[in-house]
């Protein structure tokens, strides 16, 4: 008998601390904004924390970027080039690119990048009592320390997406226009007659901010909530990639069904 | 300070069940016990940082139980602590840790935080430590830029939790001198959680003994006469043969240490 309630027992549990989690995600969340409006403003540390989550994926956002626009080139004009629609190379690379893979795959690897170095560095801290210093120096950690790196991945995302996008452009060009021989007229102008800056570019900015608010979110809430061990830190981070990675996913099929961006 | 009947469990593990004590204003009172008797589960109580499952805790006339987080920075304002390790902020230099907290909560200028920084790492034996990271000090040294960061606000309650643990003797020394000096022309009140037996003697007012089930309250002579076979062990095999044989000192004179416009 106990063991067939035992399943039902353990998702009542499971659902319970998800609930628990969502509340005390909530309380964070209500607590970084009143940081935002309660002075000092920290603008040093956003400075600095834009730095290190914008400026030090610069490369790897690049890097992708151009890699997954090379492919996009090449899979696209493989597949037009059978309906005679090699000309519309463009759009299909511009609108892949902007509408979904932009932002998603940026969102993606910046919760690798720096999602996880966000969740170990407040781990870290929790762990050496940094945090509790701070607290007994009357300085909130949510105001000094959290704050700034939660608002600097929604002010980067945008941006390193707007990078991501224009980098995988440039590659299906290079592919396009000069390994398959496409016009280069041909590929800017279809990009150009498909791309709606309104539905495709604003869209795609708000999805990208929409995942910044989430990455931030749940990689300062993973760090400052870590238990205060190595091993808290290193569950910390993972549990950020996991949980991070697969919200965005799920966030941008209601994004895309909702707004229709 | 006063604790009274204060329960305090992490998950399962009660480490009080029950707690009753007080710590007199302006007092040096040392905890002493055995590792996980909650000596600093003690200090972290007064300082917010943990919150107990019953009983009340009451600094300064206001129970802090039942304070939100946002009152409790109020509270905590009056609060010095040095954590056992350290608790520098790793991305900051000693001296930059140290100026922290006085570019947060003062308007004083850059010239004059750089002078109770160097005052109060002169005070800590450490003049010279500055511009290092904490990752580069020793244990020994960390605790001492610890304790420099927990009194350069001049707090008028210092809780300090394990300050002569890996210190060579000379920094024992003048750890205790200035903590003494730091009571006595001052008024700190403090509350010192320690292993070190000698010290403990010497500057303790009171002591406390976590004991299990039935911590000890006394001066450190009703300690020393006891004719309890737990406190009498406890003090001899914490103190080692050498320490135990050791005869305890008047409290240190202590240095001065540039005592002008009421800083030590």
């Amino acid at each position: 008998m106990v063991t067939r309630v035992q399943p039902v027992g353990d998702l009542g549990f499971l659902a319970i601390r998800f609930v628990d989690d969502l509340g005390k995600l909530a309380v964070f969340t209500l607590q970084i904004l009143f940081a935002l409006v309660t002075p000092p403003l920290r603008v040093g540390a956003f400075v600095t924390e834009i730095f290190k989550l914008g400026v030090l994926s610069l490369v790897i956002i690049c890097v992708s970027g151009l890699a997954v626009g090379m492919v996009l080139g090449l899979q696209g004009y493989n597949t037009l080039v059978r309906f005679g629609a090699e000309n519309s190379l463009g759009a299909v690379v511009g609108l892949s690119l902007i509408r979904e893979l932009g932002p998603v795959l940026t969102a993606l690897l910046a919760t690798g990048r720096a999602g996880s170095a966000t969740a170990a560095e407040i781990g870290t801290m929790v762990a050496t009592e940094q945090l509790d210093g701070l607290r007994m120096m009357s300085i909130d950690p949510v105001h000094l320390i959290v704050t700034p790196k939660a608002t600097a991945m929604l002010a980067v995302m945008p941006l390193l997406s707007a990078l991501f996008i224009v980098c995988g452009l440039c590659g299906g060009y290079v592919v396009g226009v000069g390994l398959m021989g496409l016009d280069g007229g041909t590929y800017v102008s279809s990009l150009q007659s498909a791309v709606d800056f309104h539905d495709d570019v604003l869209g795609s900015l708000l999805k990208a901010l929409c995942f910044g608010v989430l990455v931030g979110l749940i990689a300062t809430y993973r760090g400052y909530t870590s238990a205060p061990t190595s091993e808290g830190v290193s569950a910390a981070t993972t549990s950020t990639v996991v949980v991070a990675s697969v919200s965005v996913l799920i966030f941008d099929y209601f994004i895309t069904a909702l707004w229709g961006v | 300070m006063r604790f009274e009947t204060v329960r305090m469990a992490f998950g399962e593990r009660i480490v009080f069940e029950s707690l009753s004590c007080g710590f007199a204003r302006g007092k040096i009172s040392v905890i002493l016990g055995g590792s996980g008797s909650g000596k600093s589960t003690i200090l972290k109580l007064i300082g917010g940082l943990v919150r107990p499952q019953a009983g009340a805790i009451f600094v300064d006339g206001d129970d802090v139980v039942p304070l939100s987080e946002r009152r409790m920075y109020e509270v905590r304002r009056k609060l010095g602590m040095m954590f056992q390790a350290g608790a520098l902020l790793d991305s900051l230099s000693v001296f930059d840790n140290l100026a922290f907290p006085l570019r947060e909560h003062t308007k004083l200028s850059e010239a004059e935080i750089a002078a109770e920084v160097h005052e109060c790492l002169t005070a800590v034996g450490m003049s010279n430590v500055g511009d290092l990271l904490p990752g580069q000090l020793s244990g020994g040294m960390l605790k001492r830029a610890a304790l420099a960061r927990a009194i350069i606000r001049k707090p008028a309650v210092l809780l300090c939790d394990e300050p002569f643990s890996g210190l060579d003797p000379a920094s024992t020394k003048r750890i205790e001198q200035l903590l003494v000096r730091m009571n006595r022309d001052f008024g700190v009140t403090m509350l010192v959680v320690s292993h070190h037996i000698p010290s403990t003697m010497r500057m303790a007012n009171r002591i406390l003994l976590l004991l299990p089930h039935a911590p000890i309250e006394g001066s450190p002579n009703e300690l020393r006469a006891s004719a309890d076979p737990r406190v009498t062990s406890f003090l001899t095999e914490e103190a080692g043969p050498a320490d135990a044989a050791e005869e305890p000192d008047e409290p240190p004179a202590g240095r001065a240490l540039h005592a002008k416009g009421g800083r030590w």
